[in-house]
């Protein structure tokens, strides 16, 4: 069975480029031009998934997410030009799940829409996955026994060392460790031009687990002070 | 070892030079005061050392008493007739040395320093009707007599005195016929004979000129009669005088066994031997003295790099005296100086140089060694203290800053400036009026006093009742003048409170003025500046709010249409079979647009940044760490260049409090900008140092391009390259400029010649232990 998104915006072509990019990857797309007909087809349509602009006319996409969130439990992905911090609070606490800044990056706009639909189609709630052996956090879990860390319940391939190193951040979820303390732990060694190797270490994990490499979600660097895996 | 002889080197200077010019004074002072006491200075060092007691000014005029005296004598005249005359007698109990020139005499130890009129005079006030020595021939013969008898002992010089060829005098019956031959008896060498007329002297079978051209003048040392302007006197015709000195003069003790006690009366000639030989003694001291003075005082001057190291050591140690310390010894010594020029100018003479000079006379002689070390004392003293006084001046700045009354006044200072400004005023002019009001009450005080004591108390108490009236018109005029003042010193306090209300912000605090204060309006023109400033700063604000909000929306605006771009060129991308040339101008579109992206994010962050609303979320974190994490971030783009990266950063954490999210923005771009604009297979270098406070990362390429000298990089949209045609926005410096301002730090770009280096600095914090 094909899931069904609904994509909403005001800005057509947009609208298209999305549709066309999800019709590609092998979804129903359903297409809305404001909030209003976004409210009706969700209500008239089985819809998996919701990608909805913010400023748009008639209903603004905020509002409309409070309206949908009434009914339905369904993700609902914000894209939006503005890009502030503020903003993005904004519009998590109304309800969506995630959100996306215009200009958005089409390989990440497409693995969050998938990430979604998994966990809301075939996973359900994480919280079933939670026992002594596993350690989970928002898209990630990992498996002490099994040594091996889960990315939206599918098995990420890593090798030895980064395996040590998830580890050690994933049972430590929201500490900060400088990169000479990574290097004791996992090399066992005492640490020499630590930075560098971990970092190429960080990066190739990054490459594996995050949805946008380049601006990641859980691998952060805190700036003068160390890596952790962020807490969701 | 060398330090050590470096500070003897000091020591020995110093003390050298100080010894040298106290010894430099006192050499000074005895050459002024022995030319004062005798001009003929190097006639008077030939007696000295000439050793002969015969052959000095104070043997001739004692001769010539001698010969006076025994004329009166021969003639039954007063021997006593006229007080500064009589025979010379040298007593060493009293130490005094015969003053030639004026004509002192010593008789018996009385010091009679009149002359014979003055002498008289007094006499008469003492109550004598007439001078008691103008009695009769009787008595003058008995004085003779007496003094004969006093004499007769001494052997050191042999008298006759004949009259008309019979002997009154003598104790050398045979030296009447020795007199008239010229010849002397054993142990004689010294012949004076008087023949009536003239004096012949003879010495060692010669004679000496008495007369000289044959006048007698006020310095002739011969006060004798044979002058042509000082003839002898008729009376003297008969008289015969033969004196003979021996050549070496023996003290004479008489010793009165029927009364009590030894008299050494009588002991002239030896008493001028025993001064000559002194006086020689004392010349030998002087001039080794000055040898010494002069050995010292080249020593320092040969050392004198070292006697200006020791007056920087004492300069040193003086500074930490209080002025007011160095000040008394001043004082003392400039009154003891004033005194001392008073008391010569009232005496007319140099009296107390005299008292200085008998002290010092006696300088290398046991008896007056306490003087002698007094007076050094004294003087090394006084003259150490000028010495340490004037040194401090030189040497220190501002000397009299550390003194008691300026520590003093500074106190009082700051307690009144915690005051507010009326206050203070009003406390300022308080201290005059006491001060007025002290004054004034001493004034009628001793004016009461004045009064009281010349004139009758009616007059008094009306002088002072006038001026006490006075006195009281000019203070309640000046009390009105103060209540005014008073008035005006509150409203100058509000105004200064005002100025500071506004100084410190808070501009919507407007103070109600009185409109009858001289202020009012100074007051009212502050508070509409006040107002003019808060609606100025209100409308500031607006328009920065605005220019943000503006920049938010059209950011906003661009972004829509370039998200579409973007999805295009992405789906464009995804195509397949499209000819190699379409796929290049996909992929310079993809570029261009990725560019714009970026353009768009930064102009909207730099606004933000610029007009304050950016947020920090500022914690304590290891600049060190941070760019080497940014190193190892951006290792992928430094390996690709062809640039090498070295850099230089202390081991140990180095803390500042900052944002790391934007600091690693400003690094990146920092690093970014030297990565495209180095020169290639140049160095960057990266360098991270702690400067006490301050820690400062500086980062530092040799430029491609040439670098034009009259740009400022962090301008926004400032670049290097005029042409615009790299990847960059223009803004990377600028982001990177503000960024750092919004933590907190200070950014700094310099360029030398081809080398750009840019200065990221912050505030160290201490005492962190994440290691």
């Amino acid at each position: 069975m094909k899931e069904c998104v609904l994509v909403v915006d005001d800005d057509r072509e947009i609208v298209k480029a999305i549709a066309l990019l999800l019709e590609k990857e092998g979804y129903d797309v359903l297409k809305a031009y404001d909030g209003m007909q976004a409210l009706e087809i969700v209500s008239e349509k089985s819809v998996q998934l919701i990608i909805i602009d913010v400023m748009m006319p008639k209903l603004d996409g905020l509002s409309a997410v409070m309206k949908i969130r009434e009914k339905k439990n369904i993700p609902i992905i914000v894209l939006s030009a503005k890009s502030e911090d503020t903003d993005k609070v904004l519009g998590l606490s109304m309800g969506a799940d995630d959100y996306v800044t215009k200009p958005y990056y089409a390989a990440e706009l497409v693995a969050r829409v998938k990430s979604h639909l998994r966990r809301y189609t075939s996973l359900g709630d994480i919280n079933t996955f939670v026992s002594s052996s596993n350690v989970a956090n928002g898209r990630l879990r990992y498996n002490k026994l099994e040594r091996i860390l889960y990315a939206d319940e599918e098995p990420v391939r890593l090798t030895a060392t980064e395996t040590k190193i998830v580890e050690l951040l994933m049972c430590n979820i929201g500490r900060v460790f400088p990169a000479e303390e990574i290097y004791r732990r996992v090399w066992n060694e005492e640490a020499y031009a630590a930075e560098n190797t971990v970092m190429v270490h960080i990066r190739r994990i990054r490459e594996k687990i995050e949805l946008n490499p380049k601006e990641p979600e859980y691998l952060k660097v805190v700036w003068g002070i160390g890596y952790k895996i962020e807490k969701k | 070892m060398d330090t050590k002889l470096k500070k003897s080197k000091t020591v020995v200077s110093f003390v050298s030079w100080f010894i040298g010019i106290i010894l430099l004074f006192i050499n000074l002072f005895s050459a002024v005061i022995e030319y004062d006491s005798n001009p003929n200075f190097i006639g008077r060092i030939k007696e000295v050392f000439g050793e002969d007691y015969q052959n000095t000014d104070e043997f001739r005029y004692c001769m010539s008493d001698y010969l006076n005296t025994f004329l009166a004598m021969s003639i039954g005249g007063s021997i006593y007739e006229d007080y500064g005359e009589t025979a010379y007698e040298y007593d060493p109990e009293y130490g005094e040395l015969p003053d030639v020139s004026v004509q002192t005499a010593i008789e018996y130890g009385m010091n009679y320093d009149y002359s014979s009129d003055t002498a008289e005079q007094m006499l008469r006030e003492w109550g004598y009707e007439e001078p008691p020595y103008a009695a009769d021939k009787e008595d003058y013969l008995e004085d003779a007599e007496e003094y004969h008898k006093s004499i007769v002992n001494d052997r050191n010089k042999l008298y006759t005195i004949e009259k008309d060829g019979k002997v009154l005098y003598t104790n050398e019956e045979s030296l009447g016929m020795y007199g008239k031959d010229f010849v002397m008896p054993e142990g004689y060498n010294y012949l004076l004979y008087f023949d009536g007329k003239k004096a012949t002297v003879i010495k060692d079978g010669k004679e000496i000129n008495v007369y000289g051209d044959g006048y007698y003048r006020d310095n002739t040392s011969w006060y004798i009669p044979g002058y042509i302007n000082f003839p002898a006197d008729e009376a003297l015709e008969g008289s015969r005088i033969c004196i003979v000195a021996a050549k070496v003069p023996r003290i004479t003790v008489t010793k009165n066994y029927d009364g009590n006690g030894t008299t050494y009366f009588n002991n002239a000639f030896y008493n001028i031997q025993e001064n000559l030989s002194s006086k020689k003694t004392a010349y030998l001291g002087w001039l080794c003295s000055f040898i010494l003075m002069m050995a010292l005082l080249t020593v320092s001057a040969v050392l004198h790099k070292s006697k200006k190291e020791a007056n920087l050591v004492i300069a040193g140690f003086t500074a930490k005296i209080w002025y007011e310390i160095k000040l008394i010894p001043i004082i003392g010594i400039l009154y003891c100086f004033i005194m001392a020029i008073a008391t010569i100018i009232y005496n007319g003479e140099w009296y107390y140089l005299e008292e200085i000079w008998d002290m010092g006379s006696s300088f290398w002689g046991i008896d007056y060694l306490m003087n002698k070390s007094a007076l050094i004392c004294i003087l090394s003293l006084s003259f150490g203290f000028i010495w340490l006084f004037i040194n401090d001046v030189r040497h220190n700045e501002k000397p009299w800053n550390k003194s008691i009354v300026s520590a003093l006044s500074k106190v009082f200072r700051t307690s009144m400036l915690k005051l507010p400004f009326g206050k203070r005023m009003v406390r300022q002019y308080m201290w005059v009026f006491f001060a007025e009001f002290a004054v004034g009450f001493l004034m009628v005080l001793l004016l009461g006093i004045w009064a009281y004591t010349n004139f009758s108390i009616e007059e008094a108490l009306l002088s002072g009742g006038v001026f006490v009236f006075l006195l009281l018109t000019v203070w309640i005029c000046q009390f009105f003048y103060a209540r005014n003042n008073k008035e005006i010193a509150e409203d100058m306090d509000a105004l200064v409170s005002q100025i500071e209300i506004i100084h410190s912000g808070r501009l919507a605090e407007i103070p109600e003025v009185s409109k009858d204060s001289d202020l009012s309006e100074a007051i009212n023109n502050l508070n509409d500046i006040q107002k003019g400033m808060k609606t100025a700063l209100e409308e500031q604000i607006k328009s920065e709010r605005m220019k943000v909000e503006l920049i938010a929306n059209v950011s906003h605006d661009i972004k829509t249409p370039l998200t579409s771009i973007i999805s295009y060129v992405e789906l464009l991308k995804q195509e397949d079979d499209l000819p190699d040339h379409v796929r290049d101008y996909i992929s310079i579109l993809e570029n261009k647009s990725q560019r714009l992206k970026a353009m768009v994010q930064d102009v909207f962050e730099v606004s933000k940044a610029a007009s304050g609303e950016l947020s920090v979320n500022m914690e304590d974190l290891d600049l060190g760490k941070l760019i080497r994490q940014t190193l190892a971030d951006m290792s992928e783009q430094i390996e690709e260049s062809n640039v090498i990266i070295k850099t230089e950063m202390p081991e140990g954490a180095v803390m500042i409090h900052a944002d790391g999210e934007r600091l690693y923005r400003v690094f990146q771009n920092l690093l970014q900008n030297a990565l495209i604009y180095s020169l290639e297979g140049s160095r960057i270098y990266v360098t991270l140092q702690e400067d006490g406070k301050l820690v400062a990362a500086s980062i530092k390429n040799t430029s491609k391009d040439e670098i034009p000298s009259d740009v400022d990089f962090t301008e926004r949209f400032v670049r290097g390259d005029k042409s615009r045609s790299d990847g960059g926005s223009g803004l990377g410096l600028s982001i990177a400029q503000n960024f750092t301002e919004a933590c907190g730090g200070t950014f700094k770009v310099e360029t030398i010649a081809d080398l750009f280096v840019v200065t990221v600095s912050f505030k160290k914090v201490e005492n962190h232990n994440n290691s």
